[in-house]
């Protein structure tokens, strides 16, 4: 792109090649895969600790772990899956793509963005090397209410970390929100106003805004929380005139929007994905990108929905505001079946891992408002109901869109094509193996079996579902497994691709894979929201001509 | 008005009025200030693009802009590596660890965050 100049800094040479390039590197790529690779390098960790919970849960009486350890298990599983995995790789592939999507160099703040992904690491490995110290990791779950993660309880310094760790990623997901934000408004290439931008950054912006409006309430609550345990603070102290409603009300302004924060970003690659691999431009492409407004504000007005039983919160206005929410996730629905219909499908892996997505969301999201009704989330509160609603929404949802957006985006990213044959056979493992899991605990919550026990008598129906899904889990954990070996052999082949694998529409499409260092060698004319299929076009006319 | 603008206008709007109407429906406190604070810094954002816009004109907002009009505008200095983010991450991070259990290290680790936020802005120019 004309008009920047890339200067290379007086650091020590080492820095040139190497570990140390990845250390001081401010490219928006290479931070993009570093925070790609260590979301990952979570996943699996976050996974085993499923395995064990699973393996505990196999069967009724049984005590594989100890019930502390399943408590510091079920945490650590969540705070890396919700905190260290999904979140960070949104933000990683934000990283990647977003520059390239506006036809930018890099993003605004290169070195703040390194500074985001170095601070994230180091609050990642804060939390988890509690579990090195004596007392173990924290125990009070991803969500760490008072009283249970006050000092009196939780006394350890586990819980001291967990709160340390997740500040300084609080701090990093702020920073890196300031960062998309102000890249998308300024640093666009000529011709690409904001309307013209792809799905998947306006859905970045949305999720950048949430992230500095619900974040600093986490922070707020966590820093109370910490003056509470550490220095004589009774903020959340009812005896001493504090409240541990507060700390609640406080969370959940965070928590809830945090779903939308997990889940906005996805809903952008699969809207990229059905669109290509339908041949087709996006349906209602206004309406969309209004869709995902809509659910990022209201999504601010619905914390307390998670307080029903708390008897301290308003149930119509959070009940009504809840409900509300599936109008425009409604649209969204509408919009990509509308972007499918009629369209040329070609059922490739991303595609596959895309409309696994749409199955397993729209489960989730039933579910959802099912529970946002007073009545009937009283009787599934705390209930493997939830557990099941939940993992459908960010585990059949976000998790089947990671793993389209690795296939799709891998051979822009590393040059590579991933092995479509065994990319549908990882796709049918981590499908079958889902609904295997998850599926089984919608009946189990129904029959009353409670979340977070580590253990569970042998009641009619209980064990031979609990059995299930731990089978599903397994197989899951195959497709894990074969996508693993996938990437490592296609690493090792290396087959050559073209730049533009798939017949892309955006703008990361017409440059090299892997881009440059500065990212287009030259940009084509941006006239609408598909500047790679009109350059496209042009010359299928020129050649016409000729 | 340009959308960014619209954008943060129209959702600091939001937050007041759900906020009025939370207060109404609720009586609560807690909540009112959270989403009333909400809509007020989105204002402030919204604010600060109604101040810089006024010497804006940016490139990406022209529909028929090419590259050639803005061939030799300079929109930044883009530097492939700095070894200062990564030094002021470990800095960052021993401030908020001390500060709760050993303050010397948080007092060292703060004046270390401050040299290497120089580095950086003196890198920066």
């Amino acid at each position: 792109m004309s008009g920047v100049s890339t200067r290379d800094l007086p650091v020590p040479a080492l820095a040139r090649t190497g570990l140390l390039s990845w250390i001081a590197t401010t490219d928006h790529k290479r931070i993009g895969i570093m925070y790609m690779v260590t979301a990952f390098a979570f996943f699996f960790v976050a996974g085993i600790m499923a395995m064990l919970i699973r393996a505990q849960l196999a069967q009724p009486n049984q005590s594989i772990v100890t019930s502390h350890t399943y408590s510091q298990l079920f945490t650590l599983h969540g705070t890396a899956m919700i905190f260290f995995f999904v979140v960070p790789f949104a933000f990683g592939l934000a990283n990647f793509l977003v520059p390239l999507q506006i036809g930018a160099p890099d993003m605004a703040f290169p070195r703040l963005n390194a500074f985001t992904y170095w601070i994230f690491l180091l609050g990642a490995l804060t939390v988890m090397s509690g579990a090195a110290t004596n007392g173990g990791a924290a125990a009070s779950g991803w969500f760490a209410y008072v009283p249970l993660s006050g000092i009196k309880i939780s006394s350890g310094l586990g819980q001291d970390f967990w709160i340390l760790g997740i500040l300084m990623a609080s701090i990093s997901s702020i920073l890196t929100s300031i960062n998309l934000i102000t890249t998308v408004f300024i640093y666009r290439a000529p011709g690409m106003t904001m309307w013209r931008i792809p799905i998947f950054t306006w859905e970045m912006v949305a999720t950048a805004l949430l992230v500095l409006m619900a974040f600093p309430a986490l922070t707020a609550d966590l820093g109370m929380l910490l003056i509470d345990r550490r220095f004589g603070g009774h903020f959340f102290d009812p005896a001493a005139g504090g409240s541990a409603v507060l700390y609640q009300h406080l969370f959940w302004f965070f928590g809830h929007p945090e779903v939308y924060i997990m889940i906005l970003p996805y809903f952008g690659v699969v809207t990229e994905i059905v669109s290509t691999f339908s041949r087709k431009p996006v349906f209602g492409y206004v309406g969309m990108v209004l869709a995902a407004f809509a659910i990022a504000g209201l999504s601010m007005g619905v914390w307390a929905h998670h307080m029903f039983t708390t008897g301290a919160v308003s149930d119509p206005f959070f009940s009504a505001v809840s409900f509300l929410i599936a109008v425009p996730t409604g649209i969204k629905f509408f919009n990509w079946i509308g972007t499918m219909w009629r369209g040329s499908i070609s059922l490739t892996t991303p595609m596959l891992f895309a409309v696994g997505f749409l199955l397993n969301f729209l489960n989730g999201g039933i579910t959802g408002v099912m529970v946002a009704s007073p009545p009937i989330d009283f009787h599934a509160e705390d209930s493997y109901f939830l557990v099941s609603h939940f993992h459908y929404v960010i585990g059949g949802g976000s998790l089947f869109a990671i793993f389209a957006a690795l296939f799709f985006w891998f051979p822009k990213i590393f040059g590579v094509k991933l092995n479509e044959y065994w990319g549908k056979v990882c796709f049918a493992f981590e499908f079958i193996g889902f609904n295997l899991t998850f599926f089984p605990m919608y009946f189990l919550g129904v029959m009353g079996m409670p979340r977070r026990v580590y253990t569970y008598p042998n009641l009619p129906g209980w064990g031979s579902l609990n059995a299930l899904a731990t089978l599903g889990a397994a197989i899951m954990a195959v497709g894990v497994i074969i996508f693993v070996v996938n990437v490592i052999v296609s690493a090792i082949r290396r087959a050559p691709v073209p730049d533009d694998p798939w017949g892309g529409f955006t703008l990361e499409w017409a440059t090299t894979s892997p881009p440059p260092a500065h990212n287009f060698d030259r940009l084509p004319p941006i006239r609408s929201e598909r500047p790679v299929f009109d350059l496209r076009q042009s010359d299928l006319g020129s050649q016409r001509k000729r | 008005m340009n959308v960014g603008l619209g954008l943060f206008l129209s959702s600091a709007s939001f937050g007041i009025a759900i906020a009025i109407a939370y207060w109404f429906s609720a009586h609560d406190d807690t909540g009112t200030w959270l989403l009333g604070m909400m809509g007020i810094a989105l204002g402030f954002a919204a604010g600060y693009m109604i101040v810089a816009e006024r010497e804006a004109r940016l490139a990406g907002d022209q529909p028929n802009g090419s590259n050639e009009e803005s061939a030799g505008e300079r929109v930044g200095t883009y530097t492939l590596r700095s070894p200062w983010p990564f030094c002021a991450a470990i800095a960052a991070a021993f401030v908020l660890i001390g500060a709760v259990y050993n303050l010397p290290v948080a007092v060292a680790a703060f004046v270390s965050l401050l040299v290497t936020l120089t580095m950086l802005i003196r890198e920066s120019r």
